[in-house]
């Protein structure tokens, strides 16, 4: 009896969570072995208190019975493009030298923004044979916020760099802060070549970097 | 007749010595002449070659053509690997040569990389690097070659090895490395041919390529809001304003004659911590610093040492107001 109280309060629990946004993968295994029907009703039911709390007028929010389902189809669809991933990464890294902590990273990486990697990867994919290698090298921190999932923040002394091509690091934020730098690089390589007498080095540079817009 | 002999031999002996002063200065000219003569040669040569373009583990060829034709500048330099992408330059005009539209829509167009280089800069250099002319003849792509060494007077900046052709004084290679002589970055032609049988038509995008005509924008210059509170010796900013980019960055050039660091600052919504990368020689560093209430993000870029990045990061600041 206990016991079925506590799993009850654990499934309200779990719920709750997810109706708040804030499911865990405990939430949703929870979830995912209960009745769908009846998960909804209660989905419903918060929702009609927060109406009420809130003075919101009534919206359908599709709550049926497809929820779960809904859930289900969704994971169903992660692990998919996770296998697929598996396989581009798999190939693109035995180009590069594989040490560790790419792999580590890229499996970070994966699990946080599968979507998202899923797309870069086809764009890799085209822009392969201009593959543009940064090898991230020490990293002392001195302000007090870090990115998130950042790879080039992660690795550190330069002895230990991580060889990674920059297009892989494929967070929407991170593909912002790549671009700007190969932007950077860019310009920098053009205003050397025209400012020092190095010769072709910098000119070379400013024909290797593949920008891609 | 006694005194008309004496003049002659006392202006023999003056022509000979004056001839010899002048075949020493021929054979062995200073590492900074051969420098200046080969900046020159890159703009004023007929040439036609392949070179090779090496850092870390990515290596590229490209070929490179240039010619004065009918008082009339051309230049090409094309990649041979990749997506084969051209820029031509005609005089003042520079074109972006394309295999086909989809290549040139995912490009961004480049902008004249190999314009009329500037004059050395021989002060600064001297005060980062000692330099030596090698005394042996070495041979690349089939020709002799002068060496001349520019070794680091501090840890600050990396060494350079050019090889010029002994005829021309032409670069035909050049190797940067480290301060224990690892190598960074290559260029090396492995042919190259100083009679090209070269024509405009050569000079013309072939059918069914893209091409984009480049104009080339003048830089905004704004004022420069930001200093320095310690450069390594004969490093200077290049342009004594900032240059205005995109999305309110500005843009800064240090330089020692040799090496060149970018310095870009722009407001920022977000604080970032110091991190690092490199590719070859470059190193990129990126940090964010705050000014009062606006957060800026600070990145630079250079052939220089992570040290002397990090340590340029650390002295960079605001003008003060007065």
């Amino acid at each position: 009896m206990t016991t079925q109280n506590d799993n009850a309060q654990e499934v309200l629990a779990s719920l709750s969570a997810m109706f708040d946004d804030e499911a865990t993968t405990q939430d949703i295994d929870c979830l995912l072995g209960r009745d769908s029907a009846s998960l909804s009703c209660q989905l419903e039911s918060f929702h009609l208190i927060q109406q009420t709390l809130h003075k919101e007028a009534a919206v359908d929010v599709g709550l049926g019975d497809s929820l779960v389902s809904r859930v289900r189809s969704q994971l169903d669809l992660e692990a998919q493009l996770d296998d697929q991933l598996g396989t581009v990464s798999a190939q693109r890294l035995s180009n590069v030298v594989q040490l560790p902590l790419v792999e580590q990273a890229l499996a970070e990486e994966t699990k946080a923004t599968r979507p998202a990697w899923y797309g870069m990867f086809a764009g890799v994919a085209v822009a392969a044979s201009v593959a543009f290698v940064i090898v991230l090298g020490g990293n002392v921190l001195q302000a007090p916020v870090m990115l998130e999932t950042n790879v080039a923040q992660q690795a550190s002394p330069e002895n230990n760099a991580v060889v990674t091509p920059l297009a892989d690091l494929s967070k929407d934020t991170l593909q912002a802060d790549n671009l700007r730098l190969q932007n950077y690089l860019r310009q920098h390589a053009e205003q050397s070549a025209m400012t020092v007498g190095q010769g072709m080095m910098p000119m070379a540079r400013v024909v290797s970097y593949p920008i891609k817009e | 007749m006694k005194l008309s002999s004496l003049v002659q031999v006392v202006l023999l002996t003056l022509s000979v010595f004056v001839s010899a002063i002048g075949m020493a200065n021929t054979v062995t000219p200073d590492a900074l002449q051969l420098l200046r003569q080969m900046t020159q040669s890159l703009s004023t040569l007929s040439y036609e070659g392949v070179f090779i373009h090496s850092e870390s583990s990515h290596m590229n060829s490209m070929r490179v053509r240039h010619d004065l034709m009918g008082g009339v500048e051309y230049e090409s330099l094309v990649d041979l690997d990749g997506d084969k992408v051209e820029v031509l330059r005609i005089d003042n005009n520079v074109i972006c040569v394309y295999p086909n539209a989809s290549i040139a829509n995912t490009r961004s167009p480049l902008l004249p990389p190999f314009k009329r280089f500037k004059d050395l800069a021989s002060e600064r250099l001297e005060q980062g690097y000692d330099m030596e002319v090698d005394e042996g003849i070495s041979r690349i792509a089939g020709r002799d070659a002068i060496v001349i060494r520019l070794m680091p007077k501090d840890n600050y900046r990396y060494g350079h090895e050019f090889w010029l052709d002994e005829e021309n004084h032409f670069l035909l290679k050049h190797d940067m490395v480290t301060a224990q002589g690892e190598l960074l970055e290559r260029i090396q032609f492995t042919s190259v041919n100083f009679s090209p049988d070269l024509k405009p038509q050569d000079f013309v995008p072939k059918k069914g390529s893209y091409s984009q005509p480049l104009l080339e924008a003048q830089p905004r210059r704004i004022k420069n809001l930001w200093k320095f509170d310690w450069l390594p010796d004969g490093f200077v900013l290049v342009w004594p304003d900032a240059r205005a980019l995109n999305h309110g960055t500005s843009m800064l050039l240090l330089s020692d004659g040799m090496s060149t660091i970018s310095v870009f600052i722009e407001p920022s919504m977000k604080t970032k911590s110091l991190s690092i990368l490199n590719m070859g020689a470059t190193i990129a560093g990126e940090r964010s610093i705050r000014v009062g209430e606006q957060v800026y993000l600070l990145t630079m870029v250079g052939e220089v040492p992570k040290s002397t990045v990090e340590k340029l990061m650390s002295v960079f600041m605001p003008r003060s107001s007065s």
